[in-house]
């Protein structure tokens, strides 16, 4: 218990006093993760629009490989990618393994099924009258697909932040594509895993910390944003 | 002719929900379509707005057959709009929503601005013109999707049920809104209502669908069964007062009787020499002008079920109809239809 109020207590001491190792760590965590829940959105907004706008067959199929994705483990994810970006792999050239660039097409990967599936969710949940009053204006297919994508802002935003908080407390994909190394592929959750091993618990719960407050923060968004789509 | 329309059917999952042989309706006029709910009068206000393919049949408007294809559809429905009967207004100001139509038609900035206060001006809105559109009421947002259709001046306005969720001074400002829009541009309505009294005080025509199907004038009376059978030929409905209404075959215990106006005539007529009627005692409840004519429309309470009768306005002085009034009711129970 000591070993826990100890650690805490200068655990509180590093978060406030910025130590440049921790914030390196934050910093490298929040860029990987921005960058793929970008990619991950410029690919999941535009297909979860698309697969609830439009009438194809197969779309139930589609929908529920989609939810399936949603739980893949990262591992699987890390090991999949691993085998094309390794030496040995098709784009092993472009030496990617162990790189942020690496740890980003993982994350990217993990996400895209979460970006999708809730774009699709928050698309279905808009009444189908406003589509139906669009056209009855004189839209177009492309000005009423506007106005589906309009009203569904908030809850396209949530799936956005969920998909955020799903990468960055992920550890498989940022361990086995990132390496782990200091000042460079390190997250909080890698170094978080790393410090547990060396039994130095300062760090790694100063860095649970600050992933816990990013957590509370965008879960704070999630349901800011939720509010409003029920509203 | 603006519309006309042989053989349509539509039908969901083998069920036909519309069936009408031929329909025919005319540029300026002002129609009314009559009938219970799940009738058919939305699925027809959806395909007479092209919103909705027919399964079957032709549909021309001014006189070309429609083609169900997106572009062509969407040139017409430039021309015909549809105010919903639960209408949805988008997540941003009452300005933005009256805006979106008038946008997609190219119209530039001032004179949108110009027909925007114009048309919530004849709504009662004029004071709501950046109002977020979800703070309004019930009426006011049926008022602001109506006046968001008539800045577009549109050819033809179908309505449904326009003042069926809302309260009377709505119901009063959207009726004068709608028949404005008539006097204005020649705007063509047609117009689904339960409010007999309106329909028949600004319709040039009323039509009656029940399931899927036109038929009449809409002031038939409709008596729905069960039906218990009585002798012979002839089968009774009790009504709730304790008369029993006869009918001659009904071809389900179920089924629906269709009385048209001739068959009943006032009480006071019962020396007529038709030896098969019958006779049936009720209460004025109501008296209507018609539209286009001198007829008076009186509709009479028996026991709990309305049945209208058309009576000249002479009839009605003569036999000092009022409100209020008993009165007797004669019909041969051989004139019926069955549904």
């Amino acid at each position: 218990m000591d070993l826990l109020i100890d650690s805490f207590i200068s655990a509180i001491a590093l978060v406030i006093s910025l130590d440049q190792e921790m914030v390196d760590i934050v910093a490298v965590s929040l860029k990987v993760s921005g960058y793929s829940t970008l990619f991950a959105g410029l690919v999941g907004i535009p297909l979860g629009f698309l697969v609830a706008f439009e009438s194809f067959p197969g779309k139930r199929f589609v929908i529920t490989c989609l939810n399936t994705l949603l739980a893949v483990p990262t591992v699987v994810i890390g090991l999949f990618v691993y085998a094309f970006i390794s030496r040995r792999g098709v784009l092993g050239l472009f030496d990617l393994l162990y790189t942020q660039k690496a740890i980003i097409i993982g994350q990217t990967l993990l996400i895209i099924p979460v970006v999708t599936a809730l774009t699709i969710a928050a698309i279905s949940r808009i009444d189908q009258r406003y589509r139906k009053t669009a056209m009855t204006l004189g839209a177009n297919r492309r000005q009423t697909a506007f106005v589906i994508f309009r009203e569904a802002r908030y809850g396209i935003v949530a799936a956005v932040i969920a998909a955020y908080g799903r990468v960055i407390s992920e550890v498989g994909i940022s361990m086995m594509l990132g390496g782990n190394i200091r000042g460079f592929t390190r997250t909080m959750t890698t170094a978080m895993a790393l410090e547990y091993d060396k039994g130095a618990f300062t760090l790694a719960v100063a860095l649970g910390i600050v992933l816990l407050g990013l957590s509370f923060g965008m879960n704070l968004m999630f349901h800011l944003f939720q509010g409003r789509v029920r509203s | 002719m603006l519309f006309d329309i042989s053989d349509l059917t539509k039908t969901f999952s083998d069920r036909t929900v519309l069936d009408v042989p031929a329909l025919a309706l005319k540029k300026g006029e002002i129609y009314g379509l009559q009938g219970p709910n799940g009738a058919g009068k939305t699925t027809l206000l959806n395909i007479l707005a092209f919103l909705e393919r027919p399964t079957a049949g032709i549909v021309s408007y001014k006189s070309k057959p429609v083609q169900y294809s997106e572009p062509f559809l969407r040139q017409l429905r430039k021309e015909v709009v549809l105010v919903d009967q639960l209408p949805l207004l988008f997540t941003t100001t009452v300005f933005n929503n009256m805006e979106f139509g008038l946008k997609i038609r190219g119209i530039s900035k001032e004179e949108r601005k110009r027909r925007i206060l114009k048309g919530l001006a004849m709504v009662g809105m004029g004071d709501f013109v950046y109002a977020p559109a979800n703070q309004l009421s019930g009426g006011e947002t049926q008022r602001v999707a109506l006046a968001a259709r008539l800045v577009l001046k549109p050819e033809i306005l179908l309505m449904d049920e326009p003042t069926a969720n809302v309260d009377i001074a709505s119901a009063q400002q959207i009726k004068e809104a709608a028949l404005m829009a008539r006097r204005e541009w020649d705007t063509t309505l047609i117009i689904a209502s339960h409010d007999r009294d309106w329909l028949y005080n600004v319709c040039d025509q009323v039509m009656h669908l029940f399931k899927g199907r036109l038929f009449g004038t809409g002031k038939e009376n409709i008596i729905f069964g069960p039906w218990r059978h009585l002798s012979g030929s002839l089968w009774e409905k009790e009504l709730p007062d304790g008369q029993c209404i006869r009918l001659s075959g009904p071809p389900e215990p179920g089924a629906v009787a269709v009385l048209e106006p001739p068959a009943i005539a006032n009480g006071k007529d019962t020396q007529s020499a038709d030896p098969d009627a019958h006779i049936l005692n009720g209460i004025v409840s109501r008296l209507t002008l018609e539209k286009n004519s001198a007829d008076i429309m009186a509709t009479i309470l028996i026991g709990n079920l309305p049945f209208t009768l058309k009576l000249p306005r002479q009839k009605i002085q003569q036999e000092n109809l009022y409100p209020g009034q008993k009165v007797t009711l004669i019909y041969n129970p051989y004139s019926v239809k069955w549904l």
